[in-house]
């Protein structure tokens, strides 16, 4: 093996940063802490979901005639299709969750302050591109709820004052949901937002490396923070348990609840009720509280103030002080916004 | 390793698994959930029907100003290989004597309807069926009846329909397994198309049509005369007041013969228990791949002739547990 590797590496050069890249040294207090898992997690199961991806799109046809009865096919026939789809289902989910969760572990250990802005900023993004993964899903499908929550979706962007009906004709490709529509999702779906994960969690992890894991907030964590072990196997090993474990609830999710596949779009349904993707209840929630007239605003204010104060942060909150129960503002505005979000999302079931 | 991590991992798979798992025996609204049980038998009274939920499907008349139908009582339970389906409806008499000829001791008159059940499934993914039911494939909506047709609206557009008879199919305990195609070849009295096969009812009448043909060789006045047990006429072994079927039945063979049923009438009510298997192989079937869902519509005929029917009006569902 060390033959073949030398061989390798005298041609490519790419032994040096792999040996760099395994042996970086995480600091014990990391290592020991299940919070820090979820970044790496999120990773396993960005990589799941690109993985069931690949294959559903083998069997998939990305036209309003087609996509229902292919996804059918995928679900109820294909040998281990129900799998496939259930994992990259339950995955989008799980995905949101473990961004969720890692965005407020850093959110919580200030990990986001000077000099690590960037990497906070590429993970809001990374955020936004997770939820933009969901939402084009939603509607390749092709059935009743896809099609009526992502109806419902781009008139929510089609009532954004002024650009508001340009950006729904650039989503829809048309007046109308659509071939044009589908295929503008299905491509922003495969090819357009895995380029755009896929280089924002490069710069993510390479901001990472360079800065390094951010400072130990309580005085057990700092006593170990002189303390290292090599990222492999010690890390990878962690990753990996856990990574097996999350596949393995998706593999009993998918077993016990598979995929939900409504009864196939009908434009002409007088009486289906949209709903979203439970990740974007709260949101669906929030209008239903804002007046009519008023609902062009909050289509762009809600997210537009959830989204700007979370890019914000770092060069807003730019004190020394790192632990959270010493930093009641921005502690107790997290958590308003949690209980909120939950809530509104409680409300909307 | 961190040993908290494992267990809050395990802890976290445990309570998810749970609440995916979880949950009672119910439906939601125009919602036939079947309950997988380990052998479906065709027993209305088996015990499996105590975990099998209940839904009730209200029932009206496609002419608005006709009175509403019975309420439908529906449950389903399905084993690895067939499908069983009870249905129970209140109905004031019991009308098993399509067409029967009744002796009054010098002449023969025919009269006498039927009562029915019949179930639709689309054998495809098909949107509108899908969210409007019964108003897209079995009705227009215009109040005329001459405008209503039966079908669907392109030749890859097909239903498969398990039509129960009390008296030309219920006698054999079987229900006509039939299918509806497009409406261009459709009329109101050709829409049916029976799946392939052979039997059936076969009408019991003289070349004049003032008598019938044939009666039981075996009991002259019995509700039944099956194909084989015929004997010719013979007034001299009847009574005034005898009624002779309207029918001489064989039990349907192949395709059209993949339903069977079982019902009983008592206390003004229909019990209909039928079943079939989830796929029978033949073309002309739907075929069923639990856990996925299947939309349907329902109809229930009270001593009636074909138009003369009460319809589920939403969308129906037969959902897989």
């Amino acid at each position: 093996m060390s033959k073949i590797g030398d061989w390798i590496d005298k041609r490519t050069g790419l032994g040096g940063p792999i040996r760099g890249f395994l042996n970086y040294p995480v600091p014990k207090y990391v290592h020991q802490n299940v919070l820090y898992i979820l970044g790496g997690l999120t990773l396993i199961m960005f990589m799941l979901q690109a993985v069931t991806g690949i294959m559903l799109a083998f069997y998939f046809d990305p036209s309003p005639e087609g996509a229902y009865n292919s996804v059918d096919f995928i679900t109820y026939q294909l040998p281990l299709g129900w799998l496939i789809r259930g994992i990259h289902h339950y995955g989008s989910g799980a995905m949101v969750i473990l961004v969720a969760l890692h965005m407020l572990r850093t959110y919580f250990f200030s990990a986001y302050k000077k000099p690590r802005e960037i990497n906070w900023l590429t993970g809001v993004l990374l955020l936004f591109v997770t939820l933009a993964f969901g939402f084009t899903g939603y509607l390749l499908p092709w059935d009743q709820k896809g099609y009526w929550a992502t109806r419902v979706g781009t008139q929510i962007a089609g009532s954004v004052p002024l650009i508001g009906d340009t950006l729904m004709q650039l989503m829809r490709g048309g007046p109308n949901l659509g071939q044009a529509t589908l295929t503008r999702f299905y491509a922003t779906h495969i090819l357009l937002l895995p380029a755009m994960i896929a280089l924002l969690i490069a710069v993510h992890i390479f901001q990472l490396r360079y800065h390094g894991m951010s400072p130990a907030i309580t005085e057990k964590s700092k006593a170990q923070s002189k303390s290292f072990v090599p990222f492999f196997p010690y890390w990878v090993l962690n990753d990996a348990i856990a990574g097996l474990g999350l596949l393995a609830l998706l593999v009993f999710l998918s077993a016990t609840q598979r995929a939900p596949l409504e009864f196939p779009a009908d434009p002409t349904s007088g009486n289906f009720v949209p709903r979203p993707e439970w990740y974007f209840l709260f949101y669906y929630q929030a209008l239903k509280y804002v007046p009519g007239a008023l609902e062009p605003v909050a289509t762009v204010l809600i997210p537009l103030f959830i989204f700007g104060s979370m890019i914000l942060l770092p060069f807003i909150d730019k004190g020394e002080e790192r632990r959270p129960w010493k930093k009641p503002v921005t502690t107790i505005a997290a958590i308003f916004y949690i209980v909120v979000i939950i809530g509104f999302t409680v409300l909307a079931l | 390793m961190n040993a908290k991590f494992l267990p809050i991992l395990i802890a976290s798979a445990i309570a998810l698994s749970a609440c995916a798992g979880a949950g009672p025996a119910t439906s939601p609204p125009n919602t036939l959930t079947a309950v997988k049980v380990d052998a479906a038998a065709m027993d209305a009274a088996a015990s499996f029907w105590a975990n099998a939920p209940k839904t009730e499907i209200a029932t009206k008349a496609a002419d608005k100003s006709a009175k509403d139908g019975p309420k439908i009582t529906l449950q389903a339970v399905y084993d690895s290989k067939n499908v069983v389906v009870r249905a129970e409806w209140a109905d004031s008499t019991e009308n098993t004597t399509r067409n029967a000829w009744t002796y009054n001791g010098t002449a023969f008159t025919r009269a006498g309807a039927q009562d029915r059940f019949a179930m639709n499934f689309p054998m495809g993914n098909y949107a509108s069926f899908s969210s409007k039911g019964c108003a897209v494939a079995c009705h227009s909506t215009d109040p005329d009846e001459a405008k209503w047709w039966m079908g669907s609206e392109s030749p890859d557009e097909r239903y498969d329909v398990w039509h129960w008879k009390s008296s030309e199919t219920g006698l054999v305990n079987q229900v006509d397994d039939q299918w509806w195609g497009p409406k261009d070849t459709i009329t109101s009295t050709t829409g049916r198309k029976n799946d392939a096969g052979t039997g059936g009812p076969v009408t019991n009448a003289s070349a004049d049509g003032k008598s019938p043909k044939f009666m039981n060789g075996k009991a002259p006045d019995a509700k039944l005369i099956l194909s084989g047990e015929e004997i010719p006429l013979d007034v001299t072994k009847l009574k005034a007041g005898a009624v002779i079927p309207g029918y001489v039945l064989a039990p349907f063979k192949g395709s059209r013969g993949d339903v069977a049923s079982k019902a009983t009438f008592a206390n003004g009510k229909w019990v209909l228990v039928f079943t079939r298997p989830l796929s029978t192989g033949n073309a002309d079937d739907l075929v069923f791949t639990p856990p996925k869902a299947v939309p349907f519509g329902l109809a229930v005929f009270d001593n009636a002739g074909d138009n003369d029917h009460t319809v589920s009006q939403e969308v129906l569902t037969l959902a897989w547990k």
